[in-house]
């Protein structure tokens, strides 16, 4: 982790304290996920309290504390996708993948991860991998997603 | 200066005042578990509910966070409010039924079960966030904080680490009013939240002080000369009575 970069882009907000979200936004995009080194050094430049960062960075969903792999699955598991059975695509992640929420492969390729709602209820059960979008899955939709990414992995 | 009224009874306060700390200053009896004089209120309990009726108009709202207004009248209970109470009791006594502090306040409400169970965790905590308050506000130490969100959300030092902040006052477990900090101390150290310290004494009689670290935090908010922390507040008592008497009585006690 280079702490240059966590200097390049608290310089970028004039070490705002009010910008510690988006600080925090931009480390993540960066990094992958927000290394403990790396908040240390955000809350010595912005001259505020450990607590206040590591309050914020712990609160979103949307940052990680633990390093990330290269392909992040958000299952939806928000009302309408809930119903459109993501619990079982869920699942079928978690047995493929052999891994829980939360967790990483061992070959550092997939995080799975749990959202509430990502604005795309009509697409329902939606898996969003990164910036991509995949709409009504279902198992095998899932294997062969999954099959797709190892492929663009190894390429 | 306002006037209101409280259960009928004409109050004063003063601009800025909230509603339980005037109604406590007058002698109703309203029960809190988030509430600290010393700290900003943060209306996590719900227990302090109270009535305001203000131009015809009346709601339920919690006095710790509620603005004393000119006007309004206030009731501090009926059978409205006690029935919320019981209910937000019923809601926090499943965080932890066994606790002893919640239990108590339970018995106080009336309450003496609940419907309820809070399955991710039972350590008595129930996140009202004193503790990071009194740390933050008070002793300006800011060690702890709240972490994590939804059932997940607890207190803790960053990263579960000892904290570096930390200065081993003990004030988080003091106000926790479930009383769920831990904390131990032997006659030289002092352990919390996973950091030791090591205890000074009082020059004179050899009694506990504080840790190093809160000392030296007093005397840099106080400005109190450092010798200040050198005895106890007995020893230093005595101390100034000698000096006197050597000045008044020549030395002698008569
Ligand atoms: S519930 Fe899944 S996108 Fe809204
Ligand atoms: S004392 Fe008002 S909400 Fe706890």
């Amino acid at each position: 982790m280079e702490l240059e970069m966590v200097d390049r882009i608290v310089d970028r907000y004039d070490a705002r304290s009010s910008a510690l979200l988006a600080i925090l936004q931009d480390i993540q995009q960066e990094a992958n996920y927000l290394p403990q080194a790396a908040l240390r050094q955000v809350a010595r430049r912005l001259d505020i309290p450990l607590t206040r960062v590591v309050r914020m960075a712990t609160f979103y969903a949307a940052f990680s504390l633990k390093p990330r792999g290269r392909f992040v699955c958000n299952v939806c598991l928000g009302t309408a996708c809930h119903v459109r059975g993501a619990g079982r695509v869920l699942d079928q992640f978690q047995r493929t993948l052999g891994i829980g929420v939360g967790e990483t492969t061992d070959d550092g390729l997939f995080t799975l991860q749990t959202v509430n709602c990502v604005g795309a209820c009509a697409l329902g059960p939606v898996v969003v991998v990164g910036e991509q979008y995949h709409r009504e899955m279902n198992n095998r939709k899932v294997d062969r997603m999954l099959k797709s990414y190892r492929k663009q992995a190894g390429e | 200066m306002l006037t209101f009224t409280i259960d009928g009874q004409t109050v004063q306060a003063e601009e800025g005042q909230n509603l339980l700390e005037v109604a406590l200053a007058h002698g109703f009896d309203i029960p809190t578990l988030c509430y600290h004089p010393s700290v900003s209120a943060y209306g996590a309990c719900r227990l302090c509910l109270v009535e305001v009726t203000q131009r015809g108009r009346s709601r339920i709202t919690t006095s710790c966070n509620y603005p004393a207004l000119p006007g309004i009248s206030v009731v501090t209970r009926n059978d409205r409010i006690d029935r919320l109470r019981r209910l937000v009791m019923e809601l926090i006594l499943c965080r932890d039924p066994g606790n002893p502090q919640l239990q108590a306040m339970a018995d106080r409400l009336g309450v003496d079960r609940t419907r309820l169970r809070f399955a991710s965790r039972q350590d008595g905590c129930i996140l009202c966030g004193l503790c990071e308050r009194i740390c933050r506000e008070s002793i300006g130490a800011d060690a702890i904080s709240f972490v994590g969100r939804g059932h997940e959300r607890r207190l803790a030092t960053p990263f579960d680490e000892p904290s570096e902040s930390c200065v081993g006052c003990l004030a988080c477990a003091m106000v926790c009013p479930t009383q769920v900090i831990e904390f131990t101390q032997d006659a030289d150290t002092r352990t919390i939240w996973k950091r030791t310290f090591t205890l000074v004494k009082c020059k004179e009689c050899g009694a506990v002080l504080g840790t190093p670290e809160e000392l030296a935090l007093f005397q840099r908010k106080t400005g109190l000369d450092a010798s200040y922390f050198d005895t106890c507040d007995a020893c230093r008592k005595k101390q100034t009575a000698t000096a006197f008497a050597a000045v008044t009585w020549g030395g002698q006690r008569p």
